[in-house]
């Protein structure tokens, strides 16, 4: 699951950097804006065939974070 | 140059979205943050498309009435029929559901809209270079709670869901493409698990589902649909990997078979690639490639096409057959052919015309006599007021039989036409397929003693009739009437005109000099 959001991660930010093993946050990676945060999340809705809340967008700001959520939507 | 798409709307389109991949990945796509950023294209100078999406949110018939709406947009239409470029102008209305649920507010809010359509269709009309295109009809295909999100209004002022968006893309799509191919003429089949299927080469006549229940019946109704478009004026062609005779023998001999031998304006059935059959069907009917539309079951074929032959339309069929038909029917630029009796005609001289390209190969020694049963008649016209406009055109665009390859523009034409020091002239001509219309041009600069062949070019489809021969005998005639001694011609190689390399020394031209990027010739008088 994280391979599949870090690949969403990269495709949505054109960032061909990014490292499985740390961790990133909205604005501290080049490419991740509000915007690109916008549709990064989306392409993840589309993929994992969940939904995020307007209140739970606000708060996915980072990758711990986001593949928390996913996690907890996933297991119901 | 390549085609650069330009896209505004008065919300958010989430440009980075995946929906826009595919425009993305096949144009220079620009999708632009304000809605007023789009009036900076709309000057002749680009090569661009405009595509503009107007929301209108929460629209009410008990606030809102028509002239309100008008004023909303009356800044914007101002701006865009002062437009030099053809604006592509896609609404959609989100009104609250709730508004439905009383059948005298629905009732009012529908002619509220169907007022306002009105108003759009005339604007449309009188504005040409504005077309209106109702994203609502696509749209209620999958239903409003599928195409809009509040959520997504909310966090980035972006009325659509996902799902919305990736139909708004494919719209636009569809748009795009729609515009590119004004006309598709000829539409290529391939034979084998796309007209009947199972592979005849395998399968043997009697094994190939064609004609049965379920998946055969489904391979009936395509051909029928085929069929259809083809008594409407669609030319079609096979380019099939197989063994002709195999092939053949399906398309003459079973029973189930709608579409037959004569359907068919061009069969090509061998082993060669695709791609040098789609060529070969070009020249041999004189058609440019951006009319075919290519329809094979195979993704590896298409995709050699696509890559190979861009200019031509590759359709990418669903997996299932059953589905066929709505996707052919959904090709908007298939069906918009349409059915005169000239076209008929024309159908059948293109087949009189693959016909002659074939005897011209098979009779190498008799073409003069094939040429002659084609009774040509050339007229040589002066250049006017009425043709310039071609002339410009032919000199833009011919690149195959074109000695020098010089792009005149119509001002240097005409003034070629006026001078005395010119010879220059449009030639066209009838034959037994009809008339051609003007197809070629020259121009030849006149000294004391000698003429130079400044510049010849043939439209390509009317090659193979020697036609050439005969329009430098016409210009020697003119010369001797001057009392001139020698011609000078030359020949510019570039990368499409190898073609004509051989014609200048074929008719008696001696060469002057060579050299790597001019060939010199003369010929005595």
């Amino acid at each position: 699951m994280k391979n599949k959001l870090y690949q969403l991660l990269e495709k949505a930010t054109k960032n061909k950097k990014i490292n499985l093993n740390k961790d990133y946050k909205v604005g501290k990676l080049k490419g991740w804006d509000s915007l690109s945060n916008i549709n990064f999340l989306l392409s993840i809705e589309e993929s994992f065939k969940i939904r995020f809340s307007t209140n739970e967008i606000s708060s996915l700001i980072d990758t711990e974070s986001i593949l928390k959520a996913l996690n907890k939507k996933k297991k119901k | 140059m390549s085609l650069k798409i330009i896209i505004s709307s008065n919300y958010n389109l989430l440009k980075t979205h995946y929906a826009w991949d595919n425009i993305n990945s096949k144009y220079n796509t620009r999708i632009l943050d304000m809605y007023e950023q789009l009036f900076s294209y709309t000057s002749k100078n680009y090569n661009h498309e405009l595509h503009s999406i107007y929301f209108f949110q929460n629209i009410n018939h008990k606030k809102d009435s028509l002239n309100n709406i008008k004023k909303k947009l009356k800044p914007l239409i101002e701006r865009l029929k002062n437009s030099e470029k053809k604006t592509f102008f896609y609404y959609s209305f989100y009104i609250k559901q709730n508004l439905f649920k009383d059948q005298e507010d629905c009732h009012k809010i529908n002619s509220l809209i169907i007022s306002f359509e009105k108003y759009l269709l005339q604007l449309s009309k009188r504005y040409k270079l504005f077309l209106s295109l109702n994203l609502d009809l696509e749209f209620s295909k999958f239903g409003y709670d599928n195409i809009f999100d509040k959520r997504n209004y909310y966090l980035s002022k972006n009325p659509l869901s996902s799902k919305g968006l990736s139909i708004l893309a494919n719209v636009i799509n569809r748009t795009i493409i729609k515009n590119k191919f004004k006309n598709a003429k000829l539409l290529i089949l391939d034979l084998d698990n796309t007209l009947w299927g199972g592979v005849i080469g395998e399968d043997g006549i009697e094994k190939i589902q064609l004609g049965q229940d379920g998946i055969g019946e489904a391979f009936v109704d395509f051909q029928k649909k085929i069929k259809e478009l083809n008594n409407k004026g669609l030319l079609l062609a096979i380019a099939s990997k197989n063994n002709y005779e195999d092939a053949i023998n399906v398309i003459t001999n079973h029973n189930s078979m709608i579409l037959k031998k004569e359907n068919f304006a061009a069969i090509k059935i061998n082993w060669n690639e695709k791609f040098d059959n789609i060529k070969a069907i070009s020249t041999d009917l004189s058609l440019g490639m951006e009319s075919f539309v290519f329809w094979d079951d195979n993704p590896i074929e298409r995709d050699k096409i696509k890559k190979i032959c861009p200019e031509v339309q590759v359709i990418d069929p669903p997996e299932d057959v059953s589905e066929w038909i709505d996707c052919f029917e959904d090709i908007d630029f298939i069906h918009k052919v349409k059915s005169t009796s000239e076209d008929k005609i024309k159908s059948n001289q293109y087949k009189i015309r693959a016909k002659f390209v074939d005897d011209l190969k098979n009779n190498k020694d008799n073409i003069d006599q094939l040429i002659s049963n084609l009774k040509i008649k050339s007229k040589f016209i002066k250049i006017n007021k009425s043709n310039l406009d071609r002339s410009e055109q032919l000199c833009e665009k011919t690149n195959q039989f074109n000695l020098t390859t010089k792009r005149y523009n119509a001002k240097q034409i005409s003034n070629f036409s006026k001078s005395k020091k010119n010879i220059c002239n449009l030639v066209s001509i009838k034959d037994i397929y009809g008339d051609h219309g003007i197809i070629a041009f020259y121009n030849v600069e006149l000294g004391k003693n000698s003429a130079k062949l400044d510049l010849f070019l043939m439209s390509c489809r009317i090659l193979g009739r020697k036609l050439e021969n005969k329009i430098i005998d016409q210009i020697i005639k003119e010369l001797k009437k001057r009392k001139l001694k020698k011609l000078y011609a030359e020949y510019i190689p570039t990368n499409k005109n190898a073609l004509c390399k051989e014609f200048l020394p074929n008719y008696g031209f001696q060469l002057l000099k060579k050299n790597k990027n001019k060939y010199d010739y003369y010929l005595n008088i």
